[in-house]
């Protein structure tokens, strides 16, 4: 078997387009989180969310490309093309490789659909156009994203709602430590959903405030927007070319609560089983974790069992530090694993934890080292980078640091 | 790589079968104690039908079930049910939304409500593929499969979209009909067991705009056409040039759109019919893909579960 590395990372969040910024804004604890200007949120309980306020990038994509694509694919593209460019490759080098482009949608292109929605809604359906039956298909997002490149080769695209991005991964992961494939885009993207935000404004979930994972006074979670792209590639071809390896990808675990379709079981069922098959996969025991990326997306429910999953698997009075980038971001629905992902792969790579921010009072049933409010050294090497979905879908991805990286090569430092 | 066994088929398909909530295994309807069954989507309802038909009341144990996979492919995904959830927030406004419609619009409920039904705990998997999914959904379960990711399956797919979007899917010259519905197959790793099928490869590939299979597929391209001789694919002229002329040839009718359950209607005429050995394959045209698995045929009964 194959190992395999990350070359390539891009992002694009509520806190920035690119990915040293939004780095530099999580390291210093940063919230993109405020009033929604998406909808007017006068109806709502709760008027606030994530969404992507620098759009430099993303508005000079729409103009150079008017209406060929859709929101979700725009951002899958900006931020292929960004892990493309750190990893130094370039288009004409896919042509030789066999490639993979794998992506995680909770809901695709959802402001497409709700757009159609409107249309049918007041009885406006001349507004429609015969290509949006084919853009409005999750399945579209893939395929542009190798059509930009003019590239071929293998897509698929996963609909786990919120866990998605980690089954893109470890697809990706699996098809290129088998030979089957030379390197591979694997992402997550779902952009700002009306449906979405009131789906979870009726279910209750939502805070009011600010996101606080794993406090004692945690209100729920926040509704946000963006996209996360890890390249991933075969191992020994990434350091013959000499290519920066930020960390390698070291398993995967799938797993399923089988218990409710909102409630996560209450003791962590799925969440456990994930993490084992993961930390099997990759060969580790629980000492030799160091660092979990959290699902923790600040409802009382998910941080609970979480902790519960997380404790019975490193032991009741577990130190190991857990974060939750959410409290920054919010929960980009079908980016967030990826999201986190790439961050966790950052945070191997240059030795710093990121904050949980908004933690205020500790909960005797979460996990007792999230973070708290400040980012901190870290010369850890292996990371876990939880991630769980309505349906009771779980999933769990292990990154191993990269020894002997080539720092030089590292474009975005 | 090993034989995916396939062993079971069940299917529903509106327009043809239509169903009600009567076709629904009563044990379905139990699993969701608090949400009656008028909140549970139509995808959710048809992927029961059919799950319940594949396993025609086969008790599994807890121990297959611990390993057991859901993998269920899909062109459209929720957007059914979105649209709905969607258009009564516009009208009524958002707080007169149901919240129990909620989980009705991401694409994995009817695959997790299965999960949750016959309590199947391992990997559940939705793949939203546009016209491959249901081809895309059987070649990851022959991998899934064969990298030890789960023992057991059911794989799948299903399709409904809102009636509104259909206008946008014909032309005046050729009105198309929509298949929407749901299938599942049963793939068991129980030996001495009678099987429908096996799937013994895949291949899939977004194509550049030349349509040449690239460099680095070519010999797994070439590879995959040793001793096929059935071939059930759509006619697309972009993807004729390269498939093989001197096999036996099934064309679905292309007034059809198949749309996610792509590929049902070669299996079940490869199935009834006479060779043992073909490819099924399904197309994007507009996406440029081609997604196949080879299958050998075991037993062929098309009926098998379709009752």
């Amino acid at each position: 078997m194959r190992k395999v590395g990350v070359t390539g990372l891009g992002v694009i969040c509520p806190l920035g387009d690119e990915l040293t910024v939004v780095w530099n804004a999580m390291i210093e604890g940063q919230s993109g989180v405020g009033t929604l200007q998406f909808l007017d949120p006068a109806p709502y309980r709760v008027k606030i969310g994530g969404e992507i306020k620098h759009r430099g990038r993303l508005d000079e994509f729409e103009r150079e490309n008017p209406g060929r694509y859709e929101r979700a694919a725009a951002l899958s593209i900006l931020a292929s093309q960004e892990a493309l460019g750190n990893a130094r490759l370039g288009a004409a080098d896919l042509d030789s490789l066999r490639v993979g482009c794998f992506f995680g949608t909770t809901m695709g292109e959802i402001q497409l659909a709700e757009r159609l929605s409107e249309a049918r809604a007041k009885n406006h359906l001349e507004t429609m156009a015969p290509g949006d039956f084919k853009k409005v298909q999750s399945s579209h997002i893939a395929y542009s994203v190798l059509d930009f490149l003019g590239a071929a080769g293998q897509t698929m695209v996963f609909s786990n709602a919120c866990a998605s991005g980690n089954y893109a991964i470890g697809w990706g992961f699996e098809k290129i430590r088998q030979g089957q494939l030379d390197l591979a885009l694997c992402g997550g993207v779902d952009p700002f959903s009306r449906v979405a935000f009131t789906g979870f404004n009726r279910l209750l979930s939502l805070t009011p405030d600010k996101c606080r994972p794993f406090s004692g006074n945690r209100k729920g979670l926040v509704v946000s927007e963006g996209v996360g792209v890890l390249l991933l590639e075969d191992l020994e071809r990434a350091q013959a070319r000499g290519s920066h390896v930020y960390c390698q990808i070291g398993g995967y675990g799938l797993g399923m609560d089988a218990f409710h379709m909102t409630s996560p079981h209450p003791e962590g069922n799925g969440a456990y089983e994930s993490i084992l098959k993961a930390m099997a996969q990759a060969g580790l025991a629980p000492p030799d974790v160091d660092f979990i990326s959290a699902h923790g997306t600040g409802t009382p429910a998910n941080d609970k069992t979480e902790s519960i999953a997380i404790k019975k698997m490193f032991g009741s009075d577990c130190r190991i530090p857990v974060n939750s980038i959410k409290s920054m971001i919010g929960h980009t629905m079908g980016a967030a694993s990826a999201i986190e992902a790439v961050m966790t792969c950052l945070t191997l790579d240059r030795g710093i934890l990121l904050p949980t921010i908004n933690w205020e009072t500790p909960d005797e049933n979460c996990i007792l080292d999230c973070v708290p409010n400040q980012s901190r050294p870290f010369q850890g090497k292996t990371a876990l980078s939880n991630s769980f979905a309505f349906g009771g879908n779980t999933s769990c991805v292990v990154m191993m640091k990269q020894e002997g990286a080539l720092e030089a090569a590292d474009p975005s430092k | 790589m090993k034989p995916l066994i396939l062993r079971s088929k069940g299917e529903v398909l509106l327009g043809r079968d239509g169903f009600t909530l009567e076709s629904l295994p009563e044990t379905f309807q139990k699993s969701f104690p608090d949400v009656p069954p008028k909140y549970i989507d139509s995808l959710s309802l048809m992927a029961g039908i059919a799950a319940g038909r594949a396993f025609q009341g086969t008790q599994l144990s807890a121990e297959v079930r611990q390993n057991f996979a859901v993998i269920l492919g899909s062109g459209f995904g929720a957007m059914d049910s979105v649209v709905d959830f969607d258009r009564q927030g516009l009208l009524n406004g958002p707080n007169t939304v149901n919240p129990m419609d909620f989980p009705n619009t991401v694409a994995n409920a009817a695959g997790s409500r299965i999960g949750i039904w016959l309590q199947l705990k391992g990997p559940n998997v939705t793949l939203t593929n546009g016209d491959t999914a249901f081809i895309d959904a059987i070649g990851f379960a022959w991998e899934g499969f064969n990298d030890g990711l789960f023992r057991d399956c059911l794989v799948g797919a299903m399709e409904k979209i809102p009636a509104f979007l259909k206008p946008l899917a014909a032309s005046p010259a050729a009105p198309k009909e929509i298949k929407e519905g749901a299938c599942f197959l049963w793939a068991s790793s129980a030996e001495n067991q009678e099987a429908l099928f096996e799937v013994t490869d895949y291949f899939s590939l977004q194509f550049k705009p030349d349509f040449r299979v690239p460099g680095g597929h070519l010999s797994r391209w070439e590879g995959l056409w040793g001793g096929v001789e059935w071939l059930g694919c759509p006619t697309h002229a972009s993807f004729e040039s390269l498939l093989p002329q001197n096999v036996s040839r099934y064309s679905p009718n292309p007034a059809v759109l198949e749309l996610g359950l792509g590929g049902l209607d070669s299996l079940n005429h490869f199935l009834s019919s006479a060779g043992t050995q073909g490819i099924i394959a399904a197309v994007s045209e507009s996406e440029r893909k081609l997604s196949l698995i080879k299958v050998t045929k075991k037993k062929g009964d098309p009926q098998n579960g379709n009752n």
